[in-house]
Formats: C-alpha cells, structure tokens, sequence
C-alpha cells in the first residue's frame, strides 16, 4: 500500500536516489540501479534482456530437437526422454518466457511514454512482477538439473501424463511451481499497466489520441486480467497433485478433460496475448513508414475489442475436438472460430490499406513489419483447416498443426516485435544501427523460416512430438530439409545478437530524437537522458513541479521477495533448509516493504487533479495516489472473481462426473464450520464499523474495530485449522479422493486468501496506532474493506458447494 | 497418399475433396491478398526516401465501407467452407448400416456417460472392436473378448472402433482413413471405418504419451472376408495380406 510520499522528504529520496546510483564504486552503483530499479524504462530494458536470453534458451533446444529429427530411426542423437523435455520446455520458455514478456518490455518501457505518465501505476509492483517472471523462469530450467530430468509432458501438460504417477521427478513439479510465479507475475503486471492506461493519461490523451500499440496492449492486457486466473487455478491444483497427494489429475473424473478446460480456457487466448502487442508495434511501424495515419482506425479497433476479446474465450474447445464433446457443440465452435478470424482480416486488410496514398520507405522496422503481415496471412489461412470440426479429423496431433502455430508465434509476433526492436532500439540507445545488416538478418530470417515451416503443411500423417520415425514413413526428405532451415534461421539471429550488443556498447552513429519521422509522443522525448519522461513537446509543467529530470527511486524489497520466493520454491523439490532460507528472504522483504509504507519511504509524486480518466471518475475523497490504490484493488478482484469461478466450475465439472459421493455431513463438521462462516461474517460487519468511525473521525473507535476484525478473522483461522486437524485424524487428508481433495482445495485457497488480508489489516492496525489515520485520510481502510468484503462474499459463496452438496 | 480415388474409404475421398476446397480458397484468399499487398507497395514507394505530404500524413481516414467490404468477402468464402464443413461433418457422427452386435471386454475405468458412443446404433452387420491405449502399445479386443497388438478386419464391413486408455491420454489415429480420436482414461470415443481394400495402413498415436509416444505404431490389415473369417475362428493365427 504505498502511500503518496510528502514532498519535503522527496528531494532528499532524489538526493539519495542519486547518490545511491552514482556511489562509490561503479559495480555496486550498477547492481543497485540494475537490482533495484522500479523506473518503468529501466524495468521494460530488464525484461527485455531477459526475453532474449530466454528466447536463446528456446532456440538451442529446437536446434536440438531438429538435429534429431533430420534423420529417421535409427538416428538417435536425442532419446525419447531427451526429446519430450526438449519439446515441452521449448514450447512453454517460447511462448511464455520470450514472446509474451517482450511484448511486455515494451508495454513496459512505452505506454507511460506514449500516455504522458511519468511512470506505471504501482512501480514497485512492476519491478516485482519482473523478478518474479526471471526466478519463474529459472525455476523451471531448474528441472534440467534434477534426477529425472525437466518437464516433459509437452507444453501443454497434459493430464495424467503430468502427474507424478506417470512423471514422478521434480521437473514437472519445478515447472508447476515456475508456472505458479509467472502467472502471479502476470497478474500483477497486467492490473498495474492496465490501471496506468485507464487513469493515468495525461490531459488532453483521451482514448482516441492513444497510440495503436497502447490500445492493442489495452487488449492483451484485458485478455491476460480474465484468462490467467483459470490456468493459475489449474496449475495450483497440478502442483497439489504432486507435492500433497490431490488427485484432480489422477482421478478420471477429473484427468484429462479436466486440464483440457483449464488449461485451453486459458491458453487459447494467450495466442491472441502473445500476437496482439505485436501487431500493435506493427501498425505504429505501418503508419510511419508509409508516412500515413491508420486506414478505418476505429473500425478496427472496434473489431478486436468487440469481436476477438470476446470470441478468443469462446472457442478455446477446438483444441479440444476430439475429447468427446457433444456435436453440436463443436459444429458452434468451428463457426465461432470462423467468425473470429474476420478482425484478424481486418488489421491486415487496414494496415495493407494505411499504404494508400502514402510513401513507403523499406527500412528494417517496416520489412519485419511486412514480414510479419505476410506469415501472419499463411498461418492464419492454415489456422481456417484447424478450425474445420471435419478436417481437423485427421488434422488434429499432426505436423500440420505445428506449422499453422508457428506461422502465427514466430512468423506474426517474433517477426513483429523484430520489426519493434529496430524500431524503438534507436529510442533506448541514442544509437542507430546498421540498417543493411538489419536488412540481411530479415531476409535470412524470412528465407530460413519458410524453409522450416512450409513443408510441414505436407506432413499431414506425421504425429507431433515424436522424437523419431520409420525411414519407410517417407517423412525424410522433408524433415532434413526443415533441418536445414532451422539452422540457417538460428544462425540469423546471431546478426541480431551483434546488434543489440553493438547497440548496448553505444556504437553507430548517435541517433536524432526522431529518426523516423514519427508522430507518437515517446518520439518527443530526449534519448540521451532517458531517465526523464517529460518531453519538450508538453506544454504544461510536469506536474510535481520539480523539473524535468527524475527518476522512480530506487528500491530493494521487490528483488528480495521474488529471490526469496524462488529459492524457496527451489527448496521445496529439493531440500528442505533451502525452501526455509527462501521463506526468511521472502518474510525480510514484505516486511521491509511494510516498513516502508508506514514510514512512506517510497513516495510516487502524482499530479494533484488527474488527466483524462473516463470512463472513470476519481473519489473527490481521496488524493490521486489513494484512488489509484483502490481502483488497483478492483481490478485484482476483478481478476480474483474469475479465479473462484475457475474453482466453482472445475468442482461442478467433478461433481457432474462422479457417481458417488459422500454426503457432507457424514465426513465434515457442519456445525463447526457454520460457526466458522458466522465468525467470518460478523468481521466483515465489524470492517463496516471501523469505516463509518473512520469517517467520523473516531481513531480510537477504529482501532476498535480493526482489531476486532483482526480477532474474528483470526478466530476463522483457527476454526478453520482446527477442523483440519480434526479430519486429519478421522484419516480424511489430501488424498482422500476428489472429496479430500476439492475440499482442501478450497478451504486452503480461501483461508490463504484471508490469511493475506489479515496480514495487510495488520499493518493497517499498526498505522491506525501511530495515528496514520482520520477522517480525512480514510483511504486505505476503504481499499482494504472492497477485498475483504469480496473474500467474506466469497467464502459465504462456497460454503453451500463444500458443506451442503 | 493412397491408390485410386476409386477404391478409396468414404471417408478418405470426402475428406480430400473438401481438403482440396479449403486448400484452393486457402490459396486464392492468400494470392488475392499478396497481389493486393505486392500492387500497394509498389505503386506507393517512396521516392528517394521522400516523405508524403503534411496533408497527407495527418489526413483522418475513418471510414466503414472499406472495412465491411473486407469483412463480408471473408464472410462469403468463411460461409461457403463452413457449410462444407457442417455437411461433411455428419460421416463421423454417424455410422452406416449400424446394429446390435456385442463389444468385446472394453476397459472400462470408471462408469462415465459417453455422449459419443450412445449415439451409435447397432444392427448386427458391424464389427465392433475395443480399441485400449496404453504406454506404449494399442490393443484391439474382439467381441469374442480376443485381444491382438494389430488391427485385423475385413474388408467391406464397417469397423465401430471404441476408444479408451488405461493410463495417460493418448491419440488413435489411422490417417489412410482420416479419422483419430482422442484416447482418455475413463472416458470412450467412438469412431469407425469401412475399409474397401485389402492391404495394411499405419495406425499411430498422435498424442505426446511419455518416452515410448514414436513407438507406438501398429499395423491396420485388411483381410478378406474369407481370410478374416478363417484367423477369427483360430486363435489369432492365420494373418495374411
């Protein structure tokens, strides 16, 4: 809960700040800024980096996986075990690990730039949500390194195959708990920029000003805040199965076709996640290299919010044709899918369009730009026989299939964010590069990956994910061939690699401010000082008043929780007294993080009236920075809602499936419990007290109160421990069944839910004391009472599903 | 990929002709556009690098025609591989000539309703196997309650092929006849073939099942009648073709 600084202690932060980055020695002034850092540009460069790396990671293991297949059987470069870890940890570090965290370093380094805000809503949270996606990503490549080897039951983990019956070592249980992070890291991410766009535009930045790659990032982001909630339910239940003994993936009731829903629900519109900042940075790419604005701008606009958002979460079951889901079902979604690919004609349609009456200047942007239009048509046209609930028939598990994705994943987004590389390099460095390598690296590329790709559509009989076939299948000369070009694609790169490292180093020709021409506002800002967001072209006064050159501070909680997060999810699959010493580090930093807020340590400067913020309206009761909290605090329930309505459907959905189950009564404690959710209920009562005394100015009414909800909170707690203990006993545990399991499940995510609130009242109890508080100052009390009162609903919610169904 | 498009399954020959019409829009919806996107670049290049106009670069350019016209081209060609799709469709729904005749032993891990297989009627002329995947083999149970590793049938009769794994997911594919299902524990998917020649065929696993997921291959051998029926009344000997 950072509270908005007071402005006398922040010239001395910008002093210290200063200092801190300047220090003594140059190392550690490095590690502080690179560690430390919560400026959005600095983080967008962070998460930049750290896409590449991944993306070379990915890279060396599809080399790997097509040296093995260039040859049929009895070439075995790689074995079958080898071969699945290669291909599920290729798939998930590439979609989820490069592509999708590079369309958030740029989301990240320019949507405060392009909306004239001086950084994102919550920039500690936005260093954390970094940390947080490298530890996710290292704790899955952990399971390289462990007896038994990675994850490998594809990218997709499908059940049971992921389960510790059939995968019994710690990699697919490290890549679980990776998992867990990242999408903890995505949420995070996704409700800060989404809230930064919604009320952080500077005045006169109404929608229709915001540039397209913000407005497409708008969109990913509002796909990221619904999507993500069901896998992450998904995965918790994963990582249940195989550190407690659950067995929603075991249990054929569950299994299977369970996973398919959580996993597609979620998966099918991270393609869109993963595609739409790419296309975003295409359209700006268009618009300045043919020198003129968008064709049908809100036409299209219009098509992706209204048609694809929605849509992408309808047809997540054609990935699933051939489960034995009813017909007509699937005829529905063949055409929904059809429907679909209509706003995916219209961006190209709009951007070949945007050409019309302008000048077209072939530069290195623009070609990837095209590149990425082009593969994006071929894979899209390939993604329409998918579709087909008839062909896909036969198409379904095929090499067909891999072309298609790639097409979309590599040829549309790797190649548009390439494009929005060379586009915004020479903005991040000061420096331009050379063009004419630039231009080899596309048409290598272009060249190498059509070569890979394109004789895949002709493999329509050949099984994916096999790490070898019969000479006799005939599948030879076309897999040596997309050898071939794998190889000469993942040599391109390497001209990639020399110019960003030569762009690092600071050579080439020092770049104006505006090398393109272009008209988006974080073209007006100064390259050489890029720590300074206010660009000469905004005519009012940067609204702090205190000049143009400031930084976010500096600060190290973020990094210490996500280490300490990540070691002790290293410790859990491995040894014990590393899981503890990651819980401390974890514990170290929340509580510096506290600390920090209640002595405002870190204190964001916000203009005291907002700029554009509809369709909001800020609360005339609450400063700027109190509003952003609380309109922050809606958005993560938001995304909670959908993530107990993963929880309800998934129980349903077992429920539907299982002839048998006992009566609730005949193994729970339904008198204990109902006085469990009575406790609960009365604290949320007890909350509304200390708001209306807040209000009236009564601190030691409130303090009252607080504490009484802090008690009745607490009492939830223990009743809820003790009925644990009781059933524990009685021999019902984790692995009693689906019955144990669902009813762990839930009680255990919902007591962790009250379990964070009753941390955050804690402080809240703490600053009440020190009188932090009054009746003007209502703010944080009001904020926390919003996700307390939806836990209470919620727990009140699930109470009939557990303890009377 | 096979003989004659006479002597081909229903269908193998209904899927490659609808196939071929995605496959000939496919590439005439991409030509259309490329020639478009090929003409626009050209035509528009830049001179020496020149820019456009002022006028031209901060012209607003809202308009809805050219969208809808965009949208209902695709529409049309969507509808028309849409219907194709929808009256296709219904040769994996249903099965021809069905009937009563018995299934032998299907593994049957867990009592679930299957949507699938109530929708298959039975009159006594179809050959109704279970069809078990496990790591890492198929095995095909006969309604005598005989189980073999391949897949031996006569030619002519329709083969009602039941789907189920005793452990992980897996993927019954036979793609000489274009049809797969998807193999999950506790749950059966129907599918079925009539094979009109004699010969053998793949059948593979097309779902990623664990290291064994390459090996496991089987053969589909298509006998006649008379050859089928002499193996059927022996003990799993007599295998010719």
């Amino acid at each position: 809960m950072a509270e908005e600084g007071s402005h006398g202690n922040y010239e001395d932060l910008a002093e210290e700040n200063k200092r801190l980055r300047e220090g003594s020695s140059p190392t550690l002034a490095f590690l502080r800024k690179w560690l430390f850092t919560t400026d959005h540009k600095e983080v967008g460069i962070l998460y930049f980096v750290t896409s590449i790396w991944f993306l070379l990671i990915g890279g060396v293991l599809a080399i790997l996986m097509r040296t093995q297949l260039a040859f049929p059987a009895p070439w075995s470069f790689l074995t079958g075990a080898t071969y699945n870890q290669a291909v599920s940890m290729h798939g998930m570090i590439m979609v989820l690990f490069f592509l999708s965290p590079l369309g958030s370093a740029f989301a990240n380094y320019f949507i405060p730039l392009q909306i004239g805000a001086k950084d994102v809503a919550f920039p500690r949270f936005n260093a954390f949500s970094y940390w947080m996606y490298l530890m996710a990503g290292l704790v899955l490549i952990t399971g390289f390194f462990v007896p038994g080897g990675s994850a490998a039951a594809g990218w997709t983990n499908y059940a049971p195959l992921d389960s510790i019956v059939f995968l019994p070592g710690p990699g697919e249980t490290l890549a679980g708990l990776g998992l867990l992070l990242f999408w903890g890291s995505l949420t995070m991410g996704t409700v800060n920029l989404l809230l930064t766009v919604a009320i952080m535009r500077a005045p006169g930045i109404t929608w229709s000003k915001v540039p397209m790659f913000t407005w497409f990032m708008v969109f990913t982001l509002i796909l990221l805040l619904y999507s993500v909630p069901s896998i992450f339910v998904g995965t918790l239940a994963l990582v249940t199965d195989r550190a407690l003994g659950t067995v929603f993936f075991v249990n054929p009731a569950g299994s299977s076709v369970l996973w398919d829903h959580m996993w597609w629900f979620f998966a099918h519109p991270e393609v869109y996640v993963v595609v739409l900042p790419a296309f975003g940075a295409v359209a700006e790419i268009f618009q300045v290299f043919t020198g003129r604005p968008m064709y049908a701008k809100k036409a299209l606009l219009l098509s992706v919010g209204l048609i694809m958002m929605p849509f992408s979460f309808s047809i997540y079951a054609h990935h699933m044709f051939l489960t034995g889901i009813n017909d007509i079902e699937r005829e529905f979604i063949t055409l929904n899918t059809e429907i679909n690919t209509l706003p995916s004609g219209l961006i190209v349609i709009c951007l070949l369009l945007t050409c019309v009456g302008g000048a077209v200047r072939f530069k290195a942007p623009l070609l990837f730009a095209l590149g990425s239009i082009t593969l994006f048509i071929i894979g899209g046209i390939t993604g329409v026989f998918d579709s087909s609930v008839f062909l896909d028939q036969q198409l379904r598990g095929t090499y067909q299939v891999v072309s298609h994705f790639h097409y979309i994943m590599v040829g549309a987004a790797e190649f548009g964010l390439m494009g929005a590389v060379y586009y915004w390099i020479p903005k991040w460095t000061g420096r331009m590069y050379s063009g004419a390598m630039a231009q080899v690296h596309f048409i290598f590329s272009f060249v190498f990956f059509n070569m890979t790709f394109l004789p895949m559509n002709w493999l329509l009989d050949m099984p994916r994910r096999i790490f070898t076939y019969l000479p006799s299948t005939g599948w030879g000369s076309s897999n040596f061939i997309e050898t071939l070009g794998a190889y000469g694609f993942g040599l391109a790169q390497i001209l990639l690699l020399y110019i960003l490292v030569q762009a690092a180093r600071g050579k080439g020709l020092p770049a104006p401010p505006n090398p393109w021409n272009a008209s988006t506002p974080e073209w007006t800002s100064d390259p050489t000082s890029y720590s300074s967001n206010y660009p000469a072209v905004f005519t009012s006064e940067p609204p702090n008043g205190h000049g143009a050159h400031l930084t976010t501070p500096l600060n190290s909680r973020p990094f210490t929780i996500a280490l300490g997060v990540g070691v002790a999810c290293i410790g859990l699959v491995t040894w014990w007294p590393i899981l503890v010493a990651g819980a401390v580090l974890c514990a170290y930093g929340l509580y510096g993080w506290a600390r920090d807020d209640l002595h405002s340590v870190f204190g964001m400067p916000f203009a005291e009236s907002p700029g554009e913020v509809w369709p909001f309206s800020p609360d005339p009761g609450s400063t700027f920075g109190e509003w952003r909290i609380r309109m922050g605090v809606w958005m993560l329930v938001a995304s909670d809602i959908v993530f107990f309505a993963a929880i309800v459907g998934s129980y349903l959905f077992i429920r539907e499936n299982i002839p048998i189950w006992p009566s609730p009564d005949s193994v729970l404690d339904i008198p204990l419990a109902t006085l469990g959710i009575l406790v609960l209920t009365s604290s949320a009562l007890t909350m509304v007290l200390a708001n209306s005394s807040l209000k009236q100015g009564n601190t030691r009414s409130t303090l009252k109160w607080l504490v009484a909800t802090l008690v009745l909170g607490g009492a939830f707690i223990e009743l809820t421990a003790g009925e644990w203990m009781s059933l524990f006993a009685k021999e019902f545990t984790f692995s009693s069944g689906l019955p144990g399991s669902t009813y762990y499940f839930i009680s255990g995510v919902t007591g962790a839910h009250i379990l964070a609130g009753l941390t955050v009242l804690v402080y809240l109890v703490k600053k009440t004391m020190s009188g932090g508080f009054s009746s003007s100052n209502t703010s944080a009390v009001r904020t926390f009472s919003i996700f307390w009162g939806f836990i209470v609903l919620a727990s009140l919610a699930l109470f009939p599903l557990v303890y009377l169904m | 990929m096979l003989v004659s498009p006479l002597d081909l399954p229903k269908s193998t020959s209904l899927w490659n002709s609808v196939y071929d019409v995605y496959s000939i829009l496919g590439l005439a919806a991409a030509g259309v556009t490329f020639a478009v996107m090929f003409y626009l670049l050209f035509r528009y290049r830049s001179k020496n690098g020149a820019l456009p106009t002022v006028e031209k670069q901060r012209e607003i350019r809202e308009t809805w025609r050219g969208p809808a016209v965009t949208v209902g081209l695709m529409a049309v060609v969507l509808v028309f591989v849409g219907a194709q799709t929808l009256m296709a469709f219904p040769v994996y729904q249903t099965v021809p000539n069905a009937g009563t005749s018995p299934f032998g032993s299907c593994v049957v891990s867990q009592t679930i309703p299957s949507l699938v297989f109530s929708r298959v009627p039975n009159n006594g002329t179809n050959l109704n196997i279970c069809v078990t995947g496990r790591q890492f083999f198929w095995s095909f149970t006969y309604p005598n309650n005989m189980t073999e590793t391949e897949l031996i049938v006569p030619v002519g009769r329709v083969v009602v092929l039941n789907v189920s794994s005793i452990d992980v997911y897996h993927q019954f594919g036979i793609p000489s006849f274009r049809t797969k299902t998807d193999a999950i524990p506790g749950r059966h998917n129907v599918i079925w073939i009539q094979p009109t020649e004699v010969g053998n065929s793949t059948v593979q696993c097309f779902e990623l099942c664990g290291v064994g997921h390459a090996t496991m291959i089987t053969t589909l051998v298509v006998l006649s009648a008379s050859d089928y029926a002499r193996w059927y009344s022996s003990v799993g000997g007599g295998k010719s073709g």
